[in-house]
């Protein structure tokens, strides 16, 4: 069951891309960090009937994606076709994969890495810049563009091992 | 391996392959998956760096203490009945200065923690204002009303069936109506896009149109008889499928435009003081109730004056400037700042006030992209023309917002 020391873990693994998945539908920052607010303290009220839940990422997931529905509903903007029929399951799937993806990679652990080993891992994992180019861009030889690429990985991977949330499914990093 | 939830093991593919980290096995999961028709386009576009951009700048602007200080209250206040109003006034512009604050003096990166909060801040002044984006109303025939901005979705309905997607509305004419030999009546469709809104429209007839902030387009679920017509309030890019036995006629307050097949720009806003239509290619024809019909070239435009409405001035423009709304640019040529803010208001949904009437006719020529927030702009006229301005939020609608210009002290 959720404790104290676990929910400040979990909102801290969680509570941006959990903004960022009700931004898409509420189009507005600050309805979306109140959805999210909403769904975690109804978390934490609900802990004890949560016991048995293994994985509570899913679950979360469903309950800001209702809540931003709500929401919407109560703002009068979704006026007469109900919208969990036309958003496709594939649709809610992908935009949960694109939470995920972008919240591991940026937030987690871009945000954490020296300047210079974020930039050589943007250009040349994000952007697919060549080694050569990315050494002239940044005036480094290419011995410091691999050396620096292969440290933001190695230190990605210990990052994102060091996260109980992320260690779930990204255990074999 | 926990595969449960097959989405989770999807994104941390993805990450992997990002990170060239997939292991054998995991390789052989991720090409399979790539292989899935659509995933491959799926990828590229969670990985485009415009995506990350945005992320970057929504996660770096959220106070993650804050907000957790707020949560934690919360639960140790559980006895207490907690009543929140979604997004007061005060309180969303409070918060939202602050963030605006932080864009402007620090950047992007770098930014994790920030808990100081500006102390001082009148509630009416904002600093910014977020650009418009795709979104539209659309009515159906049966009076029904549709949010097309989160709404996939396809409707048959008589005569036609119609399909939002990808932030377009396409009508395709129904085979039925081909065969039916009694002819049925044909429903109207009305689309709205409200101020800060922009939308993209495909008739039935395959014409394409482009329907700018704060206007309407009203036309049949199909096109019957001789003639197609459609009514216009507002600015709409018209690029019209020829079709020689079927004339194409936009009607309008001022002025109906009548064409074969052609692309042209039409500003029929009913608080422009103006009504414009440039043509970029073709030929139309516009024709008044009691006017003589006036013939337009590509790269004429033709003005009609509320003022004076016998009188059409035509002259030669670089029409892309009068289009280039549509593909996300703002253009002006020689435009007072009157016009400017009115049409630029339209877009972040402000309205302007002059504190002198001559500030209002400025001229300026210049172009700014629509991606940007307000300040943007507003900074760059402050700059070059002695002008200052202030953003002023409506107290009592806080979806409304002033533009006040006046002059800058010596």
């Amino acid at each position: 069951m959720l404790n104290r020391e676990t929910f400040k873990n979990l909102f801290n693994a969680l509570y941006p891309r959990l903004v960022s998945y009700s931004f898409k539908y509420v189009k507005n920052k600050f309805a979306a960090e109140e959805v999210v607010e909403d769904c975690l303290v109804t978390l934490w009220e609900k802990r004890e009937d949560l016991a048995h839940i293994d994985d509570i990422k899913p679950y979360l997931y469903t309950m800001v994606r209702n809540a931003s529905f709500k929401y919407l509903e109560k703002k009068k903007r979704v006026i007469s076709l109900d919208e969990k029929h036309h958003d496709s399951a594939v649709t809610i799937e992908q935009d949960i994969i694109e939470e995920e993806v972008h919240a591991v990679i940026l937030y987690q652990a871009l945000e954490t890495l020296p300047p210079k080993c974020r930039k050589v891992f943007e250009l040349s994992c994000l952007k697919g810049l060549k080694y050569k180019d990315i050494a002239k861009d940044l005036d480094i030889s290419l011995n410091t563009v691999k050396s620096q690429r292969s440290r933001a990985i190695e230190l990605l991977k210990k990052k994102l091992k060091n996260n109980p949330f992320l260690v779930l499914f990204l255990s074999s990093l | 391996m926990l595969d449960t939830n097959q989405k989770f093991y999807t994104a941390k593919l993805i990450i992997k392959s990002v990170l060239g980290t997939l292991s054998s096995q995991e390789d052989v999961d991720f090409e399979k998956w790539l292989s899935i028709p659509g995933n491959k386009e799926f990828y590229h576009r969670i990985l485009k760096e415009e995506n990350f951009e945005n992320k970057i700048s929504l996660f770096e602007n959220l106070d993650k203490n804050a907000a957790y200080s707020k949560i934690l209250k919360r639960i140790d206040n559980k006895q207490q009945t907690i009543k929140r109003k979604p997004l007061v006034a005060f309180r969303s512009v409070y918060r939202y200065a602050a963030a605006a604050i932080l864009l402007i003096s620090v950047g992007y990166y770098g930014i994790s923690h920030f808990s100081s909060k500006p102390t001082e801040i009148n509630n009416s002044i904002v600093l910014d204002l977020e650009p418009g984006y795709d979104k539209a109303t659309l009515v159906l025939e049966d009076g029904t009303e549709v949010d097309l901005e989160k709404n996939e979705f396809v409707k048959t309905q008589t005569l036609a069936e119609v399909k939002n997607q990808d932030n377009a509305l396409v009508y395709l004419p129904n085979r039925e109506s081909n065969s039916a030999k009694s002819p049925k009546k044909v429903g109207k469709n009305t689309l709205f896009v409200p101020r800060g809104g922009i939308y993209k429209l495909i008739l039935p007839d395959g014409s394409k149109v482009w329907l700018n902030s704060s206007s309407s387009l009203k036309y049949p679920t199909s096109f019957e008889g001789n003639k197609r017509v459609v009514e216009l309030s507002g600015e709409a890019y018209f690029e019209v499928k020829k079709d020689v036995g079927k004339s194409f006629i936009v009607k309008t307050k001022m002025r109906d435009i009548s064409v074969l097949g052609t692309s042209f720009n039409v500003s029929a806003y009913n608080d422009d003081a103006f009504f414009a239509a440039t043509l970029a290619e073709g030929k139309i024809k516009l024709v008044g109730d009691q006017q003589k019909e006036v013939y337009l070239k590509p790269g004429e435009q033709a003005v009609v004056g509320k003022k004076d409405l016998g009188t059409v001035q035509v002259k030669n423009v670089n029409p892309q400037v009068y289009s280039a709304w549509k593909d996300g640019t703002f253009f002006f040529e020689n435009m007072s700042l009157d016009n400017i803010l009115r049409k630029v208001g339209r877009w972040y949904n402000f309205k302007t006030d002059f504190s002198h009437a001559q500030l209002s006719e400025i001229t300026f020529t210049g172009l700014a992209s629509k991606e940007f927030p307000a300040k943007l702009l507003l900074d760059r006229i402050s700059k070059s023309a002695n002008v200052t301005y202030e953003i002023i939020q409506n107290t009592e609608n806080n979806e409304e917002y002033l533009v006040k210009i006046s002059r800058k002290d010596p």
